[in-house]
């Protein structure tokens, strides 16, 4: 069971200010929302963080999702707690394995991972202001395909990564 | 009949006198009267059904303003009309006048019977209208005196006047009027027997059950006779509600079609809903992986070699730590004394011996990145299969969407209400249809039960008779009426079905002749209904045009059986039909110019004799070639005008000559009729 692969609850803080980014992509199956929930969000925001290498420590006020919920994500998202983990590894340019042993490490990948939520929601949120009118999905298709960063999205701190230009889409 | 000639005096636009002497040979049995509009063709065909009715057609205008004009600003308020007719050729000429006086408003009819020798016999007056009823009694007068756009009127789907006209056109009445007799006399026969002093009570009482019976089966009969009428009534009324709802727009239909349109349009909808909720679940899904793929890549790859390397952070267990200090050597054989150095050394590595955790996340990230990446791989194609399958159902969508919009936009040209409502109406009469149809089988069931009791009834009763031996001479007489009627009545109905054959035969020979398809015509026994038949005997609609074709088929027919002129078959009449002739206004003022002439052919063979007013642009090549040889009286009625002359004059051409039918500066506005000679 992923629980297994952390030893305690954590939580995940994001900054409140980027609720309306999150209202725009979170929803339930009956509307035409991407995410079901915000620790789906919160994943998603995590990889856009670290792909455009945004980390960010939370400032203001605060919302949380705890780490239990991430870990009880189902189908394309029982992963998510791997994923975390994954992040972290990623962080740094040259891969060290040994930040996945004891818990110490662990509350560290927790970190990493929050500070990469909160770069990414700060990505995220700009991209929404400065987008013309989409549907959750175009937004979201947009984004994942790099064209949104393309276009000149600001907020391209690199932090020592490579921007990469990843077109999946003819 | 034969009429010989019309004698108008002061009669509407003919001042003083005027005379038309008619063919009425059997070889040229036609006379034709050519005029513009307003010459008085209309008034000669409605002088003539004047005399012989009384009245006039209901076409025809101020009925009471019968004198000429002029006449009456002189101060005559008289004029008169005289027809001299005959039954045959040989027999004396009746003179029928009428006269009428324009300050009163009455007419007066005078009757003479015209010797050989040229004695003229007044018939008595109160006798005169009774003796015109004998050569052609008035309802019967519209079928031989009319006008072409009367032809409308008569209704073929078996009317009971229509039929009633019918059977007394061929002298059926009175034998049926023989045959009520013979029932009637048979009837006062049992009257005496019953009253002849018989006291047997079981006689008496069979007597009064035949006499019940009897008139319950002549009640049963006249209610069958009320129902069928109904139903006519009613199968007319629904079949003009059909006709109109047939030529609106189809609402029903029309509104089925829009509502499973919009049925479909809606599931499709619904049907979207899981394959854009699956579009959604496999883009939220790839998102976090599809950011970073390549990153992904590099550390599976990273993982990948590391494994292969055994480079994996130590997999040694804290049960191996333990074993060693148990032991109290190291592998390579350092003793590991409790308390020693070496064995306090080893136990700083314990935190790390314990890889169970560092193992499953190992594991863990190598499953979720395999997973992960194998998504990656299959999105763009998965993805594209669904967007595919969603843009089907959105076009699917808008097609149903804009049928069930165009649907709506006739709908919205179409007078809902009115066709709702003309659809209760046909079906509310169609119910009604139904159960008078019901109640015509149960009359008839009736009728046969009567007829069936009646006939065990009369049985009993003749043998009763017989073995009494009373009354035995009117017993006879009883049973010679019988047989008497029984004869007649087999008579009657195989004349009956002789006309209807014949009236078949002679409808599909006009329809074979003049019509472009291969219809025949049905006559109903009963009903004397008309239906057209196509080659496999469906009833069929017939044009306008061809409407008229049969109608005027139909009287054509009934003219020349009546006078044993039909083509294919004759009649051997028992009863005496009544022979009259034709006196047509306007025939063909409401028939297509590609059946005039056929019509006016057709007329001409099956009448004894044929009278024909039209108006001059109907006269043409054709209807003189087709006529040539019949016609035995040609006349052009000319209208005389005060005033100058006007550009447009009517006019003929008629061996060669040209023919004007209108005059100018005449002293006063009247038409007189000059004869023409008939062409070779």
């Amino acid at each position: 069971m992923s629980q297994d692969i952390f030893s305690a609850n954590h939580t995940i803080y994001w900054p409140e200010l980027y609720e309306p980014v999150v209202n725009f992509l979170v929803g339930n199956e009956n509307s035409d929302k991407l995410f079901r929930n915000n620790a789906e969000l919160l994943v998603f925001a995590a990889s856009v963080g670290l792909r455009q290498g945004v980390r960010e420590k939370l400032v203001g006020e605060r919302k949380e999702v705890e780490l239990d919920i991430i870990l009880r994500l189902k189908n394309d998202f029982r992963d998510a707690g791997s994923h975390i983990f994954i992040i972290a590894l990623l962080s740094s340019e040259n891969i060290d394995l040994e930040m996945l042993r004891g818990t110490e490490a662990e509350k560290e990948c927790i970190r990493i991972f929050s500070e990469y939520v909160c770069g990414g929601l700060k990505v995220i949120s700009e991209l929404y202001q400065s987008s013309g009118p989409l549907s959750p999905y175009m937004f979201v298709q947009e984004i994942a395909s790099g064209r949104s960063f393309a276009r000149g999205a600001e907020g391209n701190s690199n932090n020592g990564l490579e921007e990469e230009q990843i077109t999946f889409f003819d | 009949m034969r009429l010989h000639k019309l004698i108008l005096s002061d009669f509407r636009n003919f001042f003083g006198e005027h005379v038309i002497e008619f063919s009425h040979s059997i070889d040229k049995p036609l006379t034709i009267i050519i005029g513009s509009n307003g010459s008085g063709k209309t008034t000669i065909l409605n002088s003539i059904y004047w005399i012989f009715t009384g009245v006039f057609h209901k076409q025809f205008e101020y009925p009471t303003a019968l004198v000429n004009k002029d006449t009456f600003e002189q101060g005559r308020t008289t004029c008169f009309a005289e027809l001299h007719f005959s039954i045959d050729e040989k027999s004396e000429i009746v003179i029928a006048k009428r006269i009428y006086d324009q300050k009163l408003r009455s007419s007066k009819l005078s009757v003479y019977i015209k010797t050989p020798n040229g004695v003229m016999n007044p018939l008595p007056p109160e006798q005169g209208e009774s003796f015109l009823e004998r050569f052609l009694p008035g309802n019967l007068a519209k079928w031989f005196i009319f006008a072409g756009e009367a032809v409308g009127e008569i209704q073929l789907q078996g009317v009971r006047s229509f039929r009633d006209d019918l059977q007394k056109t061929f002298g059926f009445t009175a034998i049926k009027k023989l045959l009520t007799l013979i029932n009637e006399v048979r009837g006062d026969f049992n009257k005496q027997i019953k009253g002849s002093g018989n006291k047997d009570e079981a006689f008496r009482q069979l007597t009064d059950q035949i006499e019940n019976l009897e008139q319950l089966l002549k009640d049963a009969e006249k209610r069958l006779d009320q129902a069928n009428d109904r139903q006519m009534i009613l199968q007319r009324e629904w079949e003009s509600l059909d006709s109109e709802l047939r030529s609106l727009p189809q609402a029903r239909d029309i509104e089925e079609k829009k509502k499973a349109a919009e049925r479909r349009r809606d599931q499709l909808k619904l049907d979207l809903k899981p394959l854009q909720e699956r579009h959604r679940r496999l883009l939220a899904g790839a998102s976090f992986r599809l950011m970073i793929q390549e990153r992904l890549r590099s550390l599976s790859n990273f993982m990948l070699v590391e494994t292969g390397k055994q480079r994996l952070p130590s997999s040694f267990g804290e049960t191996l730590l333990d074993e060693l200090l148990k032991l109290q050597s190291c592998l390579c054989g350092t003793p590991l004394c409790p308390g020693s150095k070496e064995a306090l050394a080893l136990e700083q590595h314990r935190p790390k011996a314990n890889t169970a955790q560092l193992d499953l996340r190992v594991h863990k990230i190598k499953d979720a990145l395999r997973g992960g990446l194998d998504l990656v791989e299959r999105f763009e194609r998965d993805s594209e299969e669904l967007e595919e399958q969603i843009n089907k159902y959105h076009y699917d969508i808008q097609t149903q969407s804009e049928l069930a919009e165009r649907y709506k936009k006739e709908l919205e040209g179409s007078d809902v209400d009115l066709i709702r409502e003309t659809e209760a109406k046909r079906s509310r009469v169609a119910d009604e249809l139904r159960r008078e149809n019901s109640a015509i089988t149960l009359e008839n069931d009736r009728i046969r039960q009567h007829k069936e009791s009646l006939r065990q009834l009369n049985l009993k009763y003749n043998i009763k008779i017989t073995e009494s031996g009373k009354d035995e001479k009117i017993y006879q007489q009883i049973n010679k009426l019988k047989k008497l009627e029984d004869y007649v009545l087999e008579r009657f109905k195989k004349q009956e079905a002789e006309v209807i054959d014949t009236l078949n035969s002679e409808l599909t020979r006009v329809f074979s002749t003049y019509l472009s398809k291969n219809y025949s015509a049905s006559i109903d026994a009963d009903t004397y209904a008309v239906t057209p038949r196509d080659v496999d005997g469906r009833p069929v609609g017939l044009s306008t045009g061809e409407s008229y074709v049969l109608k005027f088929a139909l009287i054509a027919a009934i003219v020349g059986m009546a006078g044993m002129r039909t083509i294919t078959k004759r009649v051997d009449w028992i009863s005496d039909p009544i022979i009259a002739p034709l006196v047509l206004d306007a025939p063909f003022s409401v028939n297509d110019v590609t059946y005039r002439s056929s019509i006016a052919e057709n007329l001409v063979s099956q009448s004894s004799q044929l009278i024909m007013m039209f108006d001059a642009d109907k006269w043409n090549d054709d209807l003189r070639k087709r006529l040539s040889g019949k016609v035995g009286r040609f006349y052009c009625a000319i209208s005389r005008a005060k005033g100058s002359e006007k550009t447009v004059l009517g006019s003929i051409t008629l061996g060669g000559s040209l023919i004007v039918l209108n005059e100018y500066q005449s002293v006063r506005d009247d038409s007189y009729l000059a004869e023409q000679e008939v062409w070779a």
